[in-house]
């Protein structure tokens, strides 16, 4: 084969590449920095400077930020244990217990969302039975965004950290027995270390949802604003027939960021165990 | 009547479910830890199965059980927002499956023959989709068909179904190149086959489970995706999710509870089928 025909064959490739996925994500950067208006094109960094001083922007972005640690923490102090139980179960337990936390991601986000909301919301079961003890309800208060978020996303968190946990050869946690190691070194020395790729994972497979989402908080409480909710009001509810929000694409390019960096700090967290998991060993 | 027997099925079902987790932990006799399960299984599956349960009310609201009905179920026939949507989705996701296999498979045999280097950046460049969070992957999309002024709907949704598509199939496909045999190929040659029919007899199958993974894959993230339809796919043309999104604007229908039911069931068999084929295949070949 040539070289100009193998060149001719990779093209397409990149053409695509380049299409949906570079140019698509500069347009984030495009319509933050650039206003269209009928008169032309103008440059301005207003809009990104209104976005990082308005006090409600920055009252979503840390909203948001807070929500997602929390319900990341819960999900982490809920799913850990879980993990660690389902690991050390008989196959057939396993496969089985397994299945039953697959199965709810399998559903759809929407419905999923729909079905909690439909507990907690004015004709709720869960809130008749804490009508009972004069409790309110739970709809449109900020537990009900984190109760929302863990629902949907726990079964992110257990799955990674299962699997790491599944790698662990046998042989180490008998090692650590033989030595002397009680259930709790055991954990501490073998197993802990061991999950944290898991971990990492799990964290970010459910801190990015957090932070970006939209319909949890518009479903469990509309009154809470988060950065992901003000994008989606700026782009289709709130959108104007005449062109984009410069405010929503300024917003957009805000949140880009925050998943890059969040993505590229779980990445640092992750290789770092890496090297030192391979000097231990 | 019939609600004594619901009842009592559900209990059965409650009860059989508790026992089987607490003889699971039994050889250890750790009663916390099957409590524990139980609790986070009940919390998972609460808002499920009352959703469920509501799905046969006689009643049209969620407030009260008013006796057991398949009106709701009867009524999905003329709920025709919800089964066009249903529609709309199934065949976005057929098209993008069959497209972004099409495109994916492409895709995987030229990063398959490219210096390591150039690998790494196309590779990293083309799992971009796969790893970014949905909604500046949706936004980004919304604004690129703004930007080129193509008019949201059918077409835009397709393409970003293909778009988030594809890097999942290079990735189930690529293994599958890795592992080939190129003296196997290159003897189909010496032996006179055309590169078509080598390609055809030879690589094809072998990639073939890659390829078909990576197709079901496709088909069932675009079944299940709801951010990045929701931007791309404009006020005309809806898919379930963002079909059932707009009506939580409203009191929901309970025939939504119906089809989220016949969903949730469709799923259940399908990941039965999946899981415990391999065992009952295990088990013929120990027989035999």
């Amino acid at each position: 084969m040539t070289k100009v025909t193998k060149v001719l064959k990779n093209i397409p490739l990149y053409i695509w590449i380049l299409m949906f996925t570079i140019v698509p994500l500069l347009m984030i950067l495009v319509y933050a920095v650039f206003e269209f208006r009928p008169d032309g094109v103008h440059f301005t960094l207003e809009h990104l400077k209104n976005v990082i001083t308005n006090q409600d922007y920055l009252r979503a972005l840390k909203d948001s930020l807070l929500y997602a640690l929390v319900s990341t923490v819960i999900c982490l102090l809920i799913g850990y244990p879980l993990a660690y139980i389902l690991s050390r179960l008989s196959d057939k337990m396993r496969g089985f217990l397994s299945m039953l936390l697959l199965l709810p991601m399998w559903m759809n986000f929407i419905i999923r969302t729909y079905a909690m909301l439909s507990l907690i919301d004015e004709e709720g079961i869960v809130t008749k039975l804490s009508a009972l003890f004069g409790g309110t309800m739970l709809k449109g208060t900020k537990a009900a965004i984190i109760i929302g978020m863990v629902y949907n996303f726990l079964p992110f968190l257990v799955l990674p950290i299962y699997t790491s946990m599944m790698k662990i050869d046998k042989s180490l946690i008998e090692a650590a027995q033989d030595l002397g190691g009680n259930s709790y070194h055991v954990f501490k020395g073998v197993v802990l270390p061991l999950t944290v790729p898991g971990i990492v994972s799990g964290i970010t497979m459910v801190f990015v949802p957090c932070v970006t989402t939209f319909v949890i908080p518009q479903l469990m409480a509309n009154n809470v604003w988060t950065i992901g909710k003000l994008i989606e009001y700026k782009f289709v509810s709130n959108a104007s027939a005449d062109g984009v929000d410069p405010d929503g694409g300024a917003l957009s390019f805000i949140l880009m960021i925050i998943v890059f960096i969040s993505m590229s700090i779980f990445n640092l967290i992750d290789k770092d165990d890496e090297s030192a998991g391979g000097m231990t060993l | 009547m019939k609600m004594v027997i619901l009842v009592t099925l559900a209990c059965a079902f409650f009860f059989s479910l508790i026992y089987l987790i607490i003889s699971a932990f039994r050889e250890k006799c750790k009663i916390e830890k099957a409590i524990y399960v139980i609790l986070t299984m009940i919390f998972l599956y609460a808002p499920i199965v009352v959703l469920i349960l509501f799905s046969f009310n006689s009643g049209n609201t969620r407030a009260v059980f008013s006796g057991f009905s398949l009106v709701h179920y009867r009524e999905l026939g003329e709920q025709t927002d919800l089964l066009n949507a249903l529609r709309n989705t199934l065949i976005v996701a057929l098209i993008a499956s069959v497209i972004s296999t099409l495109i994916g498979t492409y895709a995987a045999f030229v990063i398959s023959k490219l210096s390591p280097f150039k690998k790494n950046a196309v590779l990293k460049t083309l799992n971009i989709p796969m790893l970014n969070a949905d909604i500046v992957t949706g936004i980004s999309l919304l604004l690129f068909f703004v930007f080129i002024s193509i008019p949201l709907g059918f077409v835009t949704l397709l393409i970003a179904h293909v778009m988030f598509n594809v890097p999942y199939v290079t990735m189930s496909v690529l293994p599958k190149i890795r592992q080939l045999n190129k003296s196997t190929y290159e003897a189909a040659l010496d032996l006179g086959a055309s590169p078509a029919l080598a390609f055809r007899k030879v690589i094809f199958p072998e990639i073939l489970p890659g390829v078909i993974s990576g197709a079901l894959l496709a088909f069932t993230l675009s079944l299940d995706d709801f951010i990045i339809s929701y931007f791309t796919s404009g006020s005309d043309f809806m898919t379930l999710s963002v079909c059932i999104n707009s009506m939580t604007k409203k009191t929901i229908p309970l025939a939504v509870n119906a089809l989220s039911t016949l969903l949730f069931i469709a799923v259940f068999i399908i990941l039965l089928f999946v899981n415990f084929k391999p065992a009952m295949k295990k088990k013929k070949t120990q027989v035999a």
